[in-house]
């Protein structure tokens, strides 16, 4: 048991440390020092207090998109559409937010985080009972309507919720429902903190109550848990909902607390990232905090090696890549851990 | 779970390997600091499209680089993401040793509008938008400028009929972004420039709505077309790309902006209002470095020599005469015997006092 634990663990960490190697080579190949670029790396990601704050602010929508990842996997069924239901929930946050601003302040951003969360969660449902009722493939659906959700974005920013100027967003959101510092100049936001609660929330779930277990078993497989009286399509619509509900979180705190309004980028690729976090995470909340931090300290520190060191930042774009190909390749442990393996 | 522990190991030594490797001769491109500090430094954030887009950030970084043979440096970063801009503004403003931060583009105006706060002693230059600060440049264009060189043109040659597929409608057009102030300054110059010289002209306008939005571009180009316009000015963006497939289709005539675009479509383009902003630029960031540079607008135009309606690359055959012309009433705001209108409602209180 305790081997096959260090197994597991092993499959991140080596896919790391291959991606920094090969890395090595390419930073090399281009004509730069690895050791210089790494440390700028580093320095920019967690140098000062400023660095590890804004490395700690990038991982939140991260890790809300790792988690969301996470428990649809779990369930059996790939939510490739987080990137959509993030922005679902970022025009929801906003609509709530400029529309229904007669309510007193601290309800205000109650209602705001709700409708969020419900828009994502309605988005995801399209997909998930798409594909329990006719079938049709969750990934090739979600995928449509992620360009939807950002067409959608575009469409509201640049027409009817278009403030005045030359940008296409819309007017800012209410001062009641931004989310702000935690203390003031600490450039991290309550953000954060509701990340790591529900990391705890996830972690408990899947651990200790009856939807963790269901929702496990009917990924693990469906026809057993039938056979247990567990119904893995009901599971599968229910985890697809808490993940299209954790993205569209995202999209309402990266418009609450990041943009202050809604703006066409809402995100880059938050949702996709936290596919490949979730993989890297090995489906556990506390690997989706860590791939998160990670995630988010090669963004602010690739930024920093670009802006100091004149180290162009795709370099840590491809050095994601590769962890992620290396990760998601098991045939490359299972020849490594062969032995191991048979034990 | 042996093989495992090896390839770690092998895996730790070629790292340390080729971190231990390093050559010792610095090859510049990985130069810490240095003597930088000596000569001054730069720093340049790019809008999201980011070096390479043959257009604004290019542009501007280029006149940037032209330090760099000073023996400045010139750092640059390149976001992706809009939500990275306060950020990296911080980031250099925190350093404290940048003569000023260059930002590109409208979409760094909030931005800055805080961070320029946060250090009151650090400059700051941002282009092609105002922004207050007592610490911000704000460098642009006069917009309408640029707009009166190309409506001069447009003006005399639908007057003369000198353009081969003239419909004879002595008509032009001008397709804008947005219906916003900046644009509309193009538009006010536009039509101030082809009245003055051509008082019975019609001057069609209509408005994308996007600058990224070339298919719309099109259709509204299109319909002025239809409408009698020989020429139209695509004054919007990457949406001005669509009325170049218009004028193809419709075998019209269009203006274009910023860079030379007239080769994009020779047959079509007669000219582009060409602004420098590297040479603009260049200029600001000298005088951040000798520490003349003062806060507020600094805005550049034809008396600076840095606005062109370029005809290099058109195969469009303009006589000498209209463009010595067009020289000699820019000359005549260059110099400032004419005071161009900056809004579309004082092109008429214009044409009063200046129509001959």
């Amino acid at each position: 048991m305790k081997i096959k634990r260090f197994e597991k663990l092993a499959a991140p960490v080596l896919s790391i440390i291959i991606a920094l190697l090969i890395g090595t080579a390419i930073i090399k190949i281009c004509g730069y020092h690895p050791l210089s670029a790494y440390s700028a790396l580093l320095k920019g990601a967690f140098g000062s207090f400023r660095y590890t704050m804004a490395t700690l602010e990038k991982s939140v929508p991260l890790i809300l998109c790792g988690i969301a990842a996470m428990v649809a996997m779990k369930s059996g069924i790939f939510n490739i559409g987080a990137e959509g239901q993030l922005f679902m929930g970022a025009i929801g946050y906003t609509v709530a937010a400029l529309y229904l601003d007669f309510l007193p302040g601290p309800l205000h951003l109650m209602v705001c985080i709700l409708v969020s969360i419900l828009f994502g969660s309605a988005w995801a449902f399209v997909p998930a009972i798409m594909k329990i009722r006719i079938g049709a493939n969750e990934v090739v659906t979600s995928i449509m309507l992620n360009y939807i959700a950002q067409l959608f974005t575009s469409y509201l920013v640049s027409g009817p919720m278009r403030a005045d100027g030359a940008v296409s967003q819309s007017d800012p959101i209410p001062a009641a429902t931004t989310i702000g510092e935690i203390v003031a100049g600490s450039k991290i936001t309550w953000g954060f903190p509701l990340a790591i609660v529900l990391c705890i929330v996830f972690a408990v779930l899947f651990k200790r109550t009856q939807l963790g277990y269901e929702i496990t078993a009917a990924g693990m497989n469906a026809r057993a848990a039938e056979a247990g009286g567990i119904q893995p399509d009901r599971v599968r619509i229910i985890a697809m909902m808490i993940s299209g509900a954790l993205a569209g979180l995202a999209g309402g705190l990266l418009v609450a607390s990041t943009f202050g309004r809604l703006v066409e980028t809402v995100s880059t690729s938050f949702g996709f990232d936290g596919i490949s976090i979730a993989v890297l995470g090995l489906y556990t909340s506390v690997g989706v905090f860590l791939s998160s931090l990670l995630f988010g300290a090669l963004h602010t520190g690739s930024l920093y090696m670009e802006m100091f060191m004149k180290i162009p930042s795709e370099l840590i774009d491809v050095l994601q890549g590769v962890i992620i190909v290396v990760i998601a390749s098991p045939a490359i442990f299972q020849i490594l851990f062969k032995r191991g393996g048979k034990r | 779970m042996k093989r495992a522990f090896s390839v770690l190991v092998c895996a730790a030594m070629i790292f340390s390997l080729t971190a231990c490797g390093e050559d010792p001769v610095s090859d510049g491109k990985d130069a810490p600091e240095g003597d930088a500090a000596a000569s001054g430094k730069l720093a340049v954030i790019t809008g999201t499209g980011g070096l390479g887009d043959q257009n604004l950030n290019d542009y501007v970084y280029s006149g940037v680089k032209m330090h760099e043979a000073e023996g400045v440096t010139v750092d640059v970063v390149q976001p992706s993401d809009l939500a990275d801009f306060p950020n990296l503004q911080t980031l250099y403003a925190e350093e404290g040793t940048y003569s000023t931060i260059v930002c590109i583009g409208f979409d760094q105006k909030e931005a800055l509008t805080t961070v320029s706060k946060e250090f009151p002693d650090q400059s700051f230059i941002i282009c092609d938008t105002e922004c207050e600060g007592s610490n911000v440049t704000s460098v642009v264009f006069r917009a309408e400028e640029t707009g009166f060189q190309l409506g001069v043109l447009a003006g005399l040659l639908v007057k003369e009929g000198a353009l081969e597929n003239s419909r004879g409608n002595n008509t032009i057009g001008f397709v804008g972004g947005s219906d916003i102030a900046t644009i509309n300054q193009f538009a006010a110059g536009y039509e101030a420039g082809a009245r003055l010289v051509n008082p019975d002209v019609t001057v069609l306008r209509s408005y994308v709505g996007s600058f990224s939005d070339p298919t719309t571009a099109t259709e509204l180009a299109t319909s002025l077309y239809e409408q009698g316009a020989d020429i139209v000015f695509a004054c919007a963006g990457g949406s001005g790309l669509g009325v170049f497939t218009a004028a193809e289709k419709q075998n019209g005539y269009a203006l274009g902006i910023e860079t030379n675009q007239n080769a994009l479509s020779p047959d079509c383009i007669i000219a582009s209002g060409t602004r420098a902003w590297d040479e603009a630029i260049y200029d600001a960031t000298q005088k951040a470095l000798d520490g003349t540079l003062e806060s507020g607008l600094l805005s550049y135009g034809i008396s600076d020599g840095m606005l062109q309606a370029e005809r290099a690359d058109s195969n469009v055959p303009v006589s000498d005469e209209i463009m010595e012309e067009v020289a000699a009433y820019s000359q005549r705001v260059a110099d400032g015997s004419l005071k161009l209108p900056t809004t579309l409602e004082e092109v008429d209180s214009f044409l009063a006092e200046y129509a001959e």
